[in-house]
């Protein structure tokens, strides 16, 4: 009895909450922030050197430098060599940035999750934690890697690696909006993107239900399912909304509607796509009809709706909180992944976070403006000609050959705005997960099959009766 | 061209999953340690025992969906290059095409409606 009470006592002197509240929530802020720059500045040098070093002046080496050093050697053979090395280009860069990618990514969920539910989060591997995730890789590298009794050893040891397959692909089309279509990546510009986005994207889908059933589980087979159902529920809506983007900009290529959002915040897809000005015909001393007005304004209140669809649909494509029906752990175990261990486990989560990081992608590329800075046009192009044209020498190779003569340093302006974009759309989706908790089955369906689709159908068909009659 | 840039990329990427794949699994057999058990290989069910056949039977609800979803899939295709038309023609002609595109998708609404009054996609409720 006594030594209940003492520690009832003791219990009761512990207030963790009060304490992180009133001395370091500014501190973990800081923190957070200076972990966050330097990761992402860790991400972005690794995808400039993987892009420096395969992609950059390619032509020039196979070209120029090769045939000069090596004049007793055929000249198709380099040209042969530039061509396949300006295909697997793009792919090595992705090859490099998705692992150090995801590894921020789950480190950044970590600790911006722990600030805002007001604990520290992992603070022990590495400066505030920031070795956490790469500490976790290795550990899962040397796990023990089993296979439960009765399951399909093919489709069992499959299922990871074409899951993780296709969120590799889809990658490629980003790299061409990312870099402003520069040089070696203007292979991965694509005329169709958003069309090969969509079809890899539901390639992951099938994977899910491979692994659901090889693992000879029953909340495996039920998760399979369910990832499934839920992909097929959602991807209309999804692709609803892009449609009504295509409405907009005219193209399926990425590149191009980011570029058709070029010019400035108001341009973006999110605020109408350049129809904010038309606002101010509210007020009759600019001349204008109201009637304009309030259509401009009903408009963007359709352009924001779109967003929110889009924003729930892709979460739900990606099985992220709260629409992770498929690995609930409170109902399913884990889902399609309980009986993964080791690498095999480690894919999985590696494809899932590069699965989120190209939703966030896409999402900004349709709707926040893609690789365009909240600038206008002039400022902006004045910017691009400054960076177009760049001329230094190195330390010790100096020139080299005039390699370093007349560079086109725009893709850095582009990338970075990207990268920070897609950022901030991962924040928010941490933020939603740290604000709604899972829905049910049933909830899931029918909030997807009974409002969703209608209300983004109806979207697209007033936004073309406006966009025709009213003609904004 | 297009064609070529997409094969390529796809079968160099599916490539590159089953290296990483392949290569972890190599790393884990020579350092890792591997020694499977009775036991410890069995299915996992809570602690318990596992019973019966674990690929069990399932709702039939599942296929009813992916049944409306090519419905929808179907649409897709065709509202795509119905919206992209929709950017290229002026302004003030496109009077016919939007109500060609309502046509098409009021018939597919028609049959949604009639899913909805039969229970299809009402998970709860046992399809009549």
């Amino acid at each position: 009895m006594n030594s209940k009470a003492v520690d009832l006592n003791l219990l009761s002197t512990f207030h963790p909450r009060e304490k992180f509240a009133t001395k370091t929530a500014l501190a973990q802020a800081v923190k957070f922030i200076l972990l966050a720059v330097t990761w992402l500045s860790i991400i972005f040098l690794a995808a400039a050197g993987a892009g420096v070093a395969f992609a950059w002046k390619a032509p020039f080496v196979f070209n120029e430098l090769l045939p000069m050093w090596l004049p007793a050697v055929d000249k198709s053979i380099f040209t042969t060599l530039a061509d396949v090395h300006s295909y697997l280009a793009p792919t090595v860069v992705v090859a490099t940035i998705i692992p150090v990618n995801a590894l921020f990514m789950v480190l950044c969920e970590r600790k911006f999750l722990s600030l805002l539910t007001m604990r520290v989060g992992p603070d022990k591997v590495g400066p505030n934690g920031g070795l956490q995730t790469l500490a976790d890789a290795f550990k899962l590298l040397f796990k023990e890697d089993t296979m439960p009794k009765g399951a399909d050893p093919i489709l069992f040891t499959l299922a990871p690696a074409l899951f993780f397959a296709p969120s590799m692909v889809v990658f490629l089309p980003l790299l061409a909006v990312a870099s402003n279509r520069l040089g070696g990546f203007v292979y991965t510009d694509l005329d169709i993107s958003l069309i090969f986005i969509l079809g890899f994207v539901s390639l992951g889908t099938m994977s899910l239900v491979m692994a659901g059933w090889a693992s000879n589980n029953k909340y495996s087979l039920m998760g399979g399912l369910r990832a499934a159902a839920q992909a097929v529920s959602y991807e209309i809506p999804l692709v609803l909304s892009m449609i009504a983007i295509i409405m907009l900009s005219g193209s399926v290529n990425l590149v191009k509607i980011s570029d058709s959002q070029a010019g400035g915040i108001l341009n973006w897809n999110l605020f109408g796509h350049g129809k904010l000005p038309w606002l101010l015909n509210l007020t009759a001393s600019s001349g204008g009809s109201f009637f304009e007005g309030l259509v401009t304004l009903i408009f963007i209140g359709l352009c924001v709706t779109l967003f929110i669809i889009f924003v729930t649909a892709s979460t739900a494509e990606v099985n992220r909180i709260p629409f992770d029906i498929p690995e609930a752990e409170s109902e399913l175990v884990s889902g399609f992944n309980t009986e993964f261990s080791g690498m095999k486990f480690a894919l999985f989560f590696l494809a899932e976070y590069t699965n989120l990081f190209i939703a966030s992608a896409v999402a900004s590329i349709l709707f926040l403006g893609g690789s365009h800075l909240p600038i206008d046009a002039v400022t902006e192009q004045n910017l691009y000609n400054l960076l177009s044209n760049v001329s230094f020498e190195l330390p010790v190779i100096g020139n080299f050959y005039g390699m370093f003569e007349g560079l086109n340093l725009t893709w850095v302006l582009s990338s970075v705005a990207l990268l920070v974009k897609i950022y901030v759309m991962f924040l928010i989706a941490i933020w939603i997960r740290a604000t709604l908790p899972r829905l049910r089955q049933d909830q899931l369906m029918e909030f997807g099959w009974k409002y969703l689709i209608p209300i983004s159908l109806g979207i697209i068909f007033l936004m073309a009766m406006i966009l025709e009659y009213i003609k904004l | 061209m297009e064609i070529g840039q997409i094969g390529i990329i796809s079968v160099v990427a599916i490539l590159n999953g089953l290296v990483l794949l392949g290569l972890s699994i190599a790393i884990q057999r020579i350092f890792g340690i591997y020694n499977p058990g009775t036991v410890k290989n069995d299915t996992y069910e809570c602690g318990m025992k596992s019973e019966m056949e674990s690929q069990v039977q399932f709702d039939i609800k599942y296929y009813l969906f992916a049944i409306l979803f090519i419905i929808f899939d179907v649409e897709f295709v065709f509202l795509m290059p119905w919206a992209n038309l929709f950017n290229f023609m002026e302004a003030g002609t496109r009077g016919f095409i939007i109500m060609e595109a309502f046509a098409f998708v009021a018939i597919l609404l028609v049959g949604l409606f009639y899913a909805y009054k039969k229970g299809a996609i009402d998970w709860n409720q046992e399809p009549a």
